[in-house]
C-alpha cells in the first residue's frame, strides 16, 4: 500500500512540472517582509495624529492664502538711485543731508572743494563712512513727492539669489514670500 | 467633489482662477498641511510653508501639464518647500540638517501642538535621525499611506529603490524603538 502510494506521488509528480500550480505576485515576498515589519511597528507604536493645530487653522486658511496671493500680486517699489531720473534727486538728497548733519565737517572746504565738485562716489562713501546713522527711512524723507513714482523700479535687475541672501542676511523673513 | 480636469481647467482661466483656487486649498489644505507638519515638525514653520506652497501652486497652475495627478504634483512642490525650508534654517544657524532635526524633535516634548505620548516622541526622534529620503519614503508611506506608485512620481525615485528605502528606515526605526523601550 505504501509503495502504491508513493509511486502515485512520483506519478502526479511527474505530470506536473510545477510542485503545486499555485503563484505569488512578483516580489510579494519583498514586499510581504516589509508590511511585517510595519506591522510589527505598528503593534508598538498605535498610528495617530500626534501633531495638533491651534483651534479654527483650516477653517480661515483659504481666506489667509488668497489674501497673500492677491498681495503678493502688488509689485514692490524700489527707487534705483543709479537711474537718471533720480539721479539729480540723489545728489540733492546726499546734499540737503550733508547740509543738516555733517555742516561742520564741511566748513573747511576751499573754494575748488564744493557741493558740485561732488560725485555721486563721494557722496555715496561719505553717508557710507560718517558715523551718522543715517536709515533709509530718512534718505526717503528728502525725496521730493513728484519723484516718488510707485511704478518705475528696476526690481527685475536683482535675482531672487540676492534678495534671498539680502533677506536671510538681514533676518526679515516676512519677505522672503514675496521672492518668487 | 468637483473634477480634477475641470478644476484645473477653472485654476488656469484668468475669470474663474480665484474661486477655483479657493476650492483647490478646500481640498487639499489637511492632506498637504500634515505632510508639511512632519517634515517640518512645528505648526507655525508648517504654516508658513503650506502657505508658500499654495502661492507657488497658484503662481505655476498654468505651467502644471498634467503628466501626473494633481495632487501628486501639489505633494511634489510641499515636498520640495519643506526641504528648502528645513535647509535655509539649518544654513541660519550653521548646524547641519540632522542637528537641526534632533533640536526641533527635542523641542516637542513642550509643544503645546503635539499630543504624542513617550513612545511617539521615541518614534519622531528615530525618524529624525534618518537619512531625508527614508524620512521622506517612511512618513508617506506609514503615516499618510501613499501608494509605491504615487511616491515614485513625488520623489521622482523608481518603486524598487522606494521599498529598499521603506524597508531600510523600518529596520533601523525599529531597533532604535527597541533600544529605548527593552
Amino acid at each position: 500500500m505504501e509503495n502504491n502510494l508513493k509511486n502515485s506521488e512520483a506519478h502526479l509528480k511527474s505530470l506536473f512540472e510545477k510542485e503545486n500550480g499555485f503563484s505569488v505576485p512578483k516580489n510579494y515576498f519583498k514586499d510581504t517582509k516589509v508590511q511585517l515589519m510595519g506591522f510589527l511597528l505598528e503593534d508598538k507604536i498605535v498610528k495617530k495624529k500626534t501633531f495638533s493645530t491651534p483651534e479654527l487653522y483650516f477653517d480661515n486658511l483659504e481666506d489667509s492664502i488668497i489674501t497673500k496671493v492677491t498681495l503678493k500680486e502688488k509689485k514692490l517699489t524700489i527707487f534705483s538711485f543709479k537711474q537718471k531720473k533720480y539721479k539729480l534727486a540723489a545728489i540733492g538728497i546726499a546734499a540737503s543731508i550733508m547740509l543738516s548733519i555733517g555742516i561742520g565737517y564741511f566748513s573747511n572746504f576751499t573754494s575748488e572743494e564744493n557741493f558740485e565738485n561732488l560725485t555721486q562716489n563721494d557722496i555715496e562713501s561719505w553717508i557710507l563712512n560718517s558715523s551718522s546713522d543715517i536709515t533709509p527711512q530718512e534718505v526717503a524723507t528728502y525725496i521730493p513727492f513728484e519723484n516718488k513714482n510707485t511704478t518705475d523700479f528696476i526690481f527685475a535687475n536683482i535675482n531672487d539669489q540676492e534678495i534671498e541672501n539680502y533677506i536671510i542676511y538681514n533676518e526679515n523673513y516676512m519677505l522672503l514670500n514675496e521672492i518668487n | 467633489m468637483i473634477e480634477e480636469t475641470l478644476l484645473i481647467a477653472q485654476l488656469k482661466s484668468i475669470q474663474t482662477k480665484e474661486k477655483a483656487f479657493r476650492q483647490l486649498i478646500f481640498l487639499y489644505k489637511e492632506r498637504l498641511y500634515w505632510h508639511i507638519r512632519k517634515i517640518v515638525i512645528s505648526h507655525d514653520d508648517a504654516d508658513d510653508v503650506l502657505q508658500n506652497t499654495f502661492i507657488k501652486i497658484f503662481k505655476n497652475i498654468d505651467k502644471f501639464n498634467q503628466e501626473s495627478k494633481l495632487f501628486t504634483w501639489m505633494y511634489r512642490i510641499a515636498t520640495n518647500e519643506s526641504i528648502t525650508f528645513i535647509n535655509k534654517k539649518a544654513k541660519q544657524r550653521n548646524i547641519n540638517i540632522t542637528d537641526y532635526q534632533q533640536e526641533l524633535v527635542s523641542s516637542l516634548a513642550s509643544d503645546d501642538f503635539f499630543t504624542g505620548d513617550e513612545i511617539q516622541l521615541i518614534l519622531q526622534k528615530a525618524i529624525a535621525i534618518l537619512p531625508r529620503k527614508q524620512q521622506l519614503v517612511f512618513n508617506m508611506k506609514y503615516f499618510d499611506e501613499l501608494k509605491y506608485n504615487e511616491m515614485s512620481e513625488i520623489l521622482g525615485t523608481t518603486v524598487g529603490a522606494l521599498k529598499a528605502s521603506y524597508f531600510h528606515a523600518v529596520k533601523k526605526i525599529e531597533s532604535y524603538i527597541k533600544k529605548y523601550t527593552d
